[in-house]
């Protein structure tokens, strides 16, 4: 079938010929969400990116000298609610994905085309709110710097070259990307979570510590013949005879 | 290697799958131009199993599969998946519509995917949407049907209400929950399979609307010659087809069934499709 609608030889069926742009087009298409409910997921997804980006993108800009166990862990720290939010809202979108995915499936759509295309809502929404939040740091990194001590560690990191961050953006807008099509994969979904509740479980730990602490005397009992001590044969002496 | 001897739209003959044979065990179907089957089966029974197989989203792990003359157990994936793109047509039970595409654009969509350029794609899905009465409806998205978010969220990706729904657009008398399944039908229908594969396309409807939409899916059947493979567990939408094939545990069994809307579908001087090859008989007999 060629792209007027017309048959063609029956050879040609084999080969079928999608229109130039057509994928990027539907992906772009289905990206955009439509529902007020999609849109807002959405955008708390872009958002909680935003969040999380301005952390990573100074870890990747600043001087290797200037990165310290400690100002490594306060970024990092500084990102970490960022990071559960994008964790939390991707994760939230999976399922509009899988739907999307099947959809497209159901529609002749190959595999690997349904799943990009169901995809390209996370990877636009989390991609843009880190590109945002990465832009924002990179365009006040110079107020940002004269505003901060001397002393700081952000001081030396915000002095980095302009042109180091146009790929300092980049990763950080890849990584965000990525970070949360993990959160919304269903691999998660495979996980017994229960396990982990179970674990928190307040009688089982009761039952637990008892069953640890009553494990403890035995052993402490059953130990005690082996300490060859001079007090312990003594002890053993005065027991009176069965 | 051979035809079948009387060349049936599609012929499956001996397939076993898994290996084991533990869901689908020597198992036979043939089915006519223009004829409408339904395979009958309590759950378990391998229905799923035998429309995967069939469709070839599965491969049997033994037997043949013929569809219009050509052996599909012999294609290779990429083969295989081009011409089930372009000559097999599938309905899902859980028949999923984006909510970003109107019905129109999601009919047309197996076409775009398939090579067909977007005017001439449009057109086709508008004419198949004619032909199934929802026309009116081509324009709206799921979510934008009345009252589809009370009465068919089984159906659609997204089951938010419209914000403005609009009103007064579709026939009277036609519930979103059936203007989906026909849309699905549609969508199935608009590349003018060979062989049409549809995994309970009836569920949820009443009486009425299944009786309607079943009215059309034979009629489109027909004119454009397409095998119709209808997958159910109920018997009355197992009535409203032409022949009944039972598949227990794995393996089907024949049964004349009298259809009790009986009428002349098959084309007059068609081979009646048989897998052992005998003479053409008048009765409907399934395999």
């Amino acid at each position: 079938m060629n792209t007027n609608g017309t048959l063609v030889a029956a050879d040609g069926y084999f080969e079928p010929r999608e229109t130039a742009w057509f994928r990027t087009r539907l992906a772009l298409r289905l990206a955009v969400p439509v529902e007020r409910g999609a849109r807002v997921a959405a955008l708390k997804l872009a958002a909680s990116a935003a969040l999380a980006a301005p952390p990573v993108t100074i870890v990747l800009i600043a001087p290797m000298a200037t990165l310290t166990l400690g100002s490594v862990t306060g970024l990092l720290a500084a990102g970490l609610p960022g990071f559960a939010a994008t964790a939390w809202t991707a994760a939230g979108l999976r399922e509009s994905r899988l739907l999307a995915t099947r959809g497209l499936r159901q529609a002749g759509a190959e595999q690997r085309t349904a799943w990009l295309i169901g995809a390209a809502r996370l990877c636009l929404f989390a991609g843009i709110g880190a590109l945002a939040g990465s832009a924002l740091v990179a365009l006040t990194h110079a107020t940002l710097g004269a505003a901060v001590p001397d002393y700081s560690p952000l001081h030396r990191m915000f002095a980095a070259n302009a042109l180091t961050w146009l790929p300092a953006i980049t990763v950080t807008t890849t990584l965000a990307a990525v970070g949360a099509l993990l959160a919304s994969s269903p691999l998660w979904e495979q996980i017994d979570w229960s396990r982990f509740a179970r674990g928190l479980n307040v009688r089982a730990l009761n039952a637990r510590t008892l069953h640890v602490r009553t494990l403890n005397v035995r052993t402490a009992r059953l130990d005690m013949p082996r300490f060859k001590t001079p007090l312990f044969r003594a002890m053993r002496r005065s027991r009176p005879p069965h | 290697m051979s035809l079948p001897s009387d060349n049936p739209m599609l012929d499956a003959r001996g397939l076993v799958f898994p290996a084991d044979g533990s869901v689908l065990n020597q198992v036979g179907l043939a089915v006519g131009e223009g004829e409408t089957v339904a395979v009958l089966g309590a759950q378990g029974a391998g229905k799923s199993a035998l429309m995967s197989c069939l469709s070839g989203e599965s491969i049997a792990a033994a037997g043949t599969l013929w569809t219009n003359g050509k052996p599909i157990h012999l294609l290779s994936p990429e083969r295989r998946r081009a011409f089930r793109l372009r000559h097999y047509g599938l309905v899902h039970q859980s028949t999923v519509f984006l909510p970003e595409l109107t019905l129109a654009q999601a009919t047309g969509l197996p076409l775009r995917f398939a090579g067909v350029g977007q005017r001439a794609a449009a057109q086709r899905a508008h004419t198949w949407l004619t032909r199934f009465e929802i026309e009116g409806a081509a324009h709206l998205r799921p979510p934008e049907l009345p009252g589809e978010a009370e009465s068919a969220n089984s159906l659609s990706a997204n089951s938010l209400p419209a914000e403005t729904p609009p009103t007064g657009i579709l026939p009277t008398g036609i519930l979103p929950a059936e203007t989906l399944r026909r849309a699905a039908l549609a969508r199935a229908m608009v590349n003018e399979p060979l062989v049409l594969f549809a995994d309970e396309p009836f569920i949820g409807l009443s009486d009425e609307s299944t009786d309607t939409t079943m009215r059309i899916l034979r009629s489109v059947a027909r004119s454009h010659g397409t095998a119709v493979i209808v997958f159910t567990r109920d018997t009355r939408t197992a009535t409203r087809c032409e022949r009944i094939v039972h598949l227990v545990a794995g393996r089907t069994a024949a049964e004349p069934v009298p259809v009790a809307t009986a009428t002349p579908v098959r084309p007059p001087g068609f081979p009646v499709a048989t897998s052992s090859g005998a003479k053409p008989s008048p009765a409907r007999v399934a395999r």
